[in-house]
């Protein structure tokens, strides 16, 4: 064992705490989003920053493919998505020509700074989102998601079944964009009727800003 | 070994990096972080400690690269010339955080110290200078959360003795509460598994929470009873991983720190 080796032993080095990777943590009071992959999703009426009610069951029932992004305007992770490459909107246009519904849901309580109508109707016009910002302001369908960061998706086939939970890609940093985009590798699998080959990865972003009930 | 002039010439430009990205560094204000050296010179050949440490705002924090619901890719290098052998980052042991009901972080409030260990080439030639290198990336959040991103440097001249620096109080600070591996030997504490659950038991303890690093399986029900009052802490893996990785704090009477220990527990019955 060299000095230096012998100094790192002395301090306990061996920490796992020196490692860079991150995973999500489970909530106990919540469900976990892991285990929803493959059950039905849960059903659920929001309202948007526009004041549109919009129905999960509704859009499936019309045989619609429904994506749902956990939103928050001033997470940087989210502004990753948005401002510093625009990978919602495009994936939002792209797939709504195949007949998919898109809605971003923020869970925040309408009094914090990232919750209410009027921050997320100024980040609709700022980062020209075309698709519904939906108001959770209860946390009550973050909640049944198991929703616990922004962003965090789910892909819920035509027959209301969640068929994917997680992050958007494989990149967690604020600053790059992943090589692998799991949402558009899951939507083309569902749209073809084929097995979403990753059907879960850890979400990664800020923390849900939930009220605390 | 890198030569000094291209390693200043690097700083400047690292310097230079980060001026020019100054409009997106509001983190950096937040929880500004600083590169620090034990002592005022390097000494070839011996065991030089230098740490980036951050003072963070009142009411905000950064974050432990442990387990967090807070999820995000965090990034701490060190470099140095060539020839020098650089530690592993030792990271000080958080403090447990809620930031919503059912969402558990564990997180640095006020200030951080994350030291490193560097052995020093002995063939270094005494009254030449060296430079170190921080690239850092990290989170600081109070309700919000905001990105910092910094690229430091540290330059240090080769002596053949040290002497303190104005940091070096603190840098020994950090060495003492640094998470310390698992005592070995004629030891009351106890740390195992039964069935799918870990069982810690610390005599004279007060309170005892464990902290999942982050390749470990999150126990179950971590939130409500991964921190106990108390001399015992039993938390349960499902599903049963091979190993649990991570911190156990135990905190005792009349003491103002917690002890931090390493955990790395091989379950029995497991490859």
């Amino acid at each position: 064992m060299t000095t230096l080796h012998k100094a790192m032993s002395f301090v306990g080095v061996a920490a796992a705490a020196v490692s860079m990777a991150f995973a999500a943590t489970s909530a106990p009071d919540q469900v976990d989003q892991k285990e929803l992959v493959g059950k039905k999703a849960p059903d659920f009426t929001l309202v948007d920053v526009e004041g549109k009610e919009h129905n999960l069951k509704a859009y499936t029932e019309e045989g619609k493919v429904v994506v749902l992004e956990w939103f928050n305007p001033k997470c940087p992770y989210v502004v990753k998505h948005y401002e510093r490459f625009t990978t919602m909107n495009d994936l939002a246009k792209k797939y709504k020509d195949r007949g998919v519904v898109w809605l971003a849901v923020n869970s925040a309580t309408e009094g914090d700074s990232t919750g209410g109508v009027e921050v997320n109707q100024a980040a609709r016009e700022e980062w020209k989102i075309n698709h519904p910002v939906l108001l959770d302001t209860d946390g009550k369908v973050g909640r049944s998601y198991g929703a616990t960061n922004t962003p965090n998706m789910y892909v819920i086939s035509a027959e209301g079944i969640v068929q994917y939970a997680g992050a958007i890609d494989s990149d967690s940093s604020a600053r790059n964009e992943g090589e692998t985009n799991y949402v558009a590798q899951a939507l083309d699998a569902v749209l073809a009727g084929e097995t979403v080959e990753t059907a879960y990865a850890k979400p990664y972003g800020c923390s849900v800003k939930y009220g605390r009930n | 070994m890198v030569g000094f002039r291209a390693l200043v010439l690097m700083g400047i430009l690292v310097i230079a990096a980060a001026v020019s990205r100054s409009s997106a560094q509001q983190g950096t204000e937040i929880a500004r972080p600083r590169m620090i050296a034990e002592s005022t010179a390097i000494v070839p050949g011996e065991i030089n400690w230098i740490a980036v440490t951050w003072d963070i705002k009142k009411g905000w924090h950064t974050y432990w690269p442990g387990q967090n619901s807070t999820n995000f890719t965090q990034v701490f290098e060190i470099t140095g010339p060539e020839g020098f052998e650089i530690g592993k980052a030792i990271w000080p042991g958080p403090k447990r955080h809620e930031p919503t009901e059912g969402l558990l972080d564990h997180v640095y409030e006020k200030q951080a110290t994350v030291i490193v260990p560097i052995k020093a080439p002995s063939d270094l030639p005494v009254g030449s200078k060296v430079t170190f290198l921080a690239n850092l990336e990290y989170l600081v959040c109070d309700a919000l959360c905001i990105p910092g991103f910094a690229e430091l440097t540290l330059e240090l001249p080769v002596a053949r003795e040290r002497t303190p620096s104005r940091d070096s109080a603190l840098i020994k600070q950090a060495r003492e509460r640094a998470p310390k591996p698992w005592p070995k030997g004629e030891t009351p504490m106890r740390a195992r598994w039964e069935g799918d659950s870990v069982r810690f038991d610390v005599p004279g303890a007060t309170k005892l929470a464990f902290m999942p690093g982050a390749k470990s399986v999150v126990p179950e029900e971590l939130i409500a009873e991964g921190e106990v009052e108390g001399e015992r802490l039993v938390v349960r893996f499902e599903p049963k991983p091979g190993r649990a990785t991570g911190l156990l704090a135990v905190t005792r009477k009349d003491v103002q720190y917690p002890e931090y220990f390493v955990v790395d527990l091989q379950r029995p019955d497991s490859k």
